[in-house]
């Protein structure tokens, strides 16, 4: 009950927003759910089974690419193009963490970051398909289901991003909450018992990986639809390592901070940008230092900041545990 | 009485180092079991091999005639032998109530649930507070696992392997590296449990005073070698054993 109230709140700030905020706060806003759902996503391995990914660029673009090329060559609503997407993304993201599961560690790393750039190099290569590295350009978000023209404008658009983002965010939490969610948090603790207790730890890994690239590709779909443009860019190899960081920095394992992560990167980003070109060189101090000073990121910052989440409670698995137990 | 493991003629080799030599040996049901030996003799290749850690290389297991020889790890865990290892391994960052706890969702058919699922977390949940009951640990249920002191970490391993209701505990050394004030507190506690529930136990241990107070029959190894396999009575007297023991090092 307490999840549907916060869930309807949710909805209602983001309708509040779209209403009083002027234009470009909106397609700002827009792009930080888009990143946030990214990073969101990301987190769901990394903060949650601890299968660090330096290839989850290879989620959005995945995502990214199938989303344009069916916008560009069907007339299928944009909401059935994103739900074909996010499809097609999983269904290769099982082949992809079937592989990597057979790695722990470095290596895991390691084959994400190779399959990340085996897409990037499809990308480039497969020009007839892809338009290679000039990128599929002149897409257009036009109707919604039945005609519907809401999706077309900016404020339709951005009530969408923020639906799929509080929807992603509280559909994660349900699964955290869920015994797949626990068997996850042990497989972060301490895999080798996980087993020992009689589970086969590599399932699991695969499924939350499978459910982290479905995120990742409709974050990266909706990107298409946002910019209206696909370029191999959202492959490279950076944009992997800028997720990793957006949750590092707002603090991996709680869902949100990651959000908050992305945000205060394209904040970062957009108005340091606007002085110097040397913004990567301060992100990066930032990154250092937090990673130094706030352990559990900004978000674990926040909480103890200003006592969120009753007093002690810091990250989202110990608020849950509390919830459970009262 | 039935047997509850059966041993035949294992064998397992590492590289040119025969760790166990054709060992053949039962554990009845309700029976402690223990497996002691001097340093090397193989009494943790056997453990292991038991629960699926090592694989054999020659011979075979069965767990009340069914085979159990090449399976793995988790899928004998789920046939109904739960076990504990030598250094504790915990979820450090769990409280003790949620470590117990997942052990206990691991054994049931809803373990995987990713959406809802409170059924299985709420009979798991009531499950960890019987083991932990069992234990007398209910007053750290809601304690960090890493900041309980190692008697109490030990004890929740032991709690843990007890919620997912096995039909075999095997115990890897219970008390290892622990004083002898809390080795005593421990064997009270596994007395009680015992006392109170009839299991299989089979157990590796260092500690003969351990080993004399809760084993019923005692298997002694000896470079790869079962050398006897008795009550406590019979091992005590054996003169095999003693040389092993005593005289073993040549």
């Amino acid at each position: 009950m307490n999840l549907l109230y916060q869930f309807i709140a949710a909805l209602l700030v983001l309708l509040l927003s779209s209403q009083v905020l002027p234009p470009f706060a909106v397609t700002l806003l827009t792009e930080v759910c888009i990143l946030g759902l990214f990073a969101m996503s990301l987190d769901l391995m990394v903060g949650f089974a601890k299968l660090v990914s330096f290839g989850h660029a290879a989620a959005y673009g995945l995502g990214a690419y199938s989303c344009a090329l069916l916008l560009l060559h069907t007339d299928i609503p944009l909401p059935l193009a994103l739900a074909l997407a996010v499809v097609f993304t999983a269904v290769v993201a099982v082949g992809i963490a079937w592989v990597c599961t057979m790695a722990t560690g470095i290596s895991f790393a390691m084959l994400t970051l190779a399959f990340g750039q085996l897409f990037y190099a499809i990308v480039v290569k497969w020009a007839s398909v892809t338009n290679g590295s000039d990128g599929l350009v002149g897409i257009s978000r036009t109707a919604g289901p039945f005609g519907w023209q809401g999706l077309a404008s900016r404020d339709g658009f951005y009530l969408f991003c923020g639906v799929c983002l509080i929807a992603a965010y509280f559909a994660c939490r349900l699964l955290i909450m869920s015994p797949f969610g626990r068997v996850l948090i042990g497989i972060r603790d301490n895999e080798k018992k996980v087993t020992a207790l009689g589970l086969n730890t590599r399932y699991y890994k695969i499924s939350v990986i499978v459910v982290s690239y479905a995120l990742g590709g409709l974050a990266g779909a909706l990107y298409v639809a946002f910019a209206k443009f696909a370029s191999p860019d959202l492959v490279y190899w950076p944009v992997s390592g800028q997720v990793l960081i957006m949750v590092i920095l707002g603090g991996s394992g709680t869902l949100l901070g990651p959000v908050i992560g992305a945000a205060f990167y394209m904040l970062v980003e957009y108005q340091l940008g606007v002085y110097t070109d040397a913004w990567a060189l301060i992100l990066g101090s930032i990154f250092i230092l937090s990673v130094i000073f706030m352990p559990k990121g900004i978000w674990g910052l926040v909480s103890r900041l200003g006592g969120l989440g009753r007093g002690s409670a810091e990250s989202l698995e110990e608020k849950v545990a509390y919830e459970d137990r009262h | 009485m039935k047997t509850a493991i059966e041993c035949i003629a294992v064998s397992r080799n590492f590289g040119a180092l025969a760790a166990l030599k054709d060992v053949s040996f039962k554990v009845m049901e309700g029976e402690v079991r223990a497996l002691i030996g001097p340093n090397g003799a193989g009494k943790t290749t056997l453990f292991n091999v038991i629960n699926g850690t090592i694989k054999l290389s020659s011979g075979k297991v069965r767990h009340r005639g069914d085979d159990l020889t090449g399976l793995r790890g988790e899928h004998i865990c789920q046939k109904g032998i739960s076990r504990t290892f030598q250094l504790t391994s915990l979820f450090p960052q769990m409280t003790s109530f949620e470590n117990v706890s997942l052990a206990a969702q691991a054994k049931l058919s809803g373990r995987w649930f990713p959406i809802g699922g409170r059924k299985v977390l709420a009979e798991a949940g009531r499950r960890a507070n019987e083991a932990l009951e069992r234990l007398s640990l209910k007053h750290i249920a809601d304690t960090p696992a890493s900041e309980l002191s190692h008697g109490d970490q030990r004890l929740l391993e032991v709690a843990m392997a007890v919620a997912q209701r096995p039909d075999v505990l095997m115990l890897d050394e219970p008390t290892q590296g622990l004083s002898i004030d809390e080795t005593h507190e421990i064997i009270g506690r596994l007395r009680a449990l015992l006392k109170e529930q009839s299991l299989t136990v089979v157990l590796v241990e260092h500690d003969m005073d351990v080993v004399f107070e809760l084993a019923d029959r005692i298997a002694v190894l000896h470079r790869g070698y079962l050398i006897a396999d008795g009550t406590v009575g019979e091992v005590r007297g054996n003169a095999l054993v003693q040389e092993a023991y005593l005289g073993g090092v040549d």
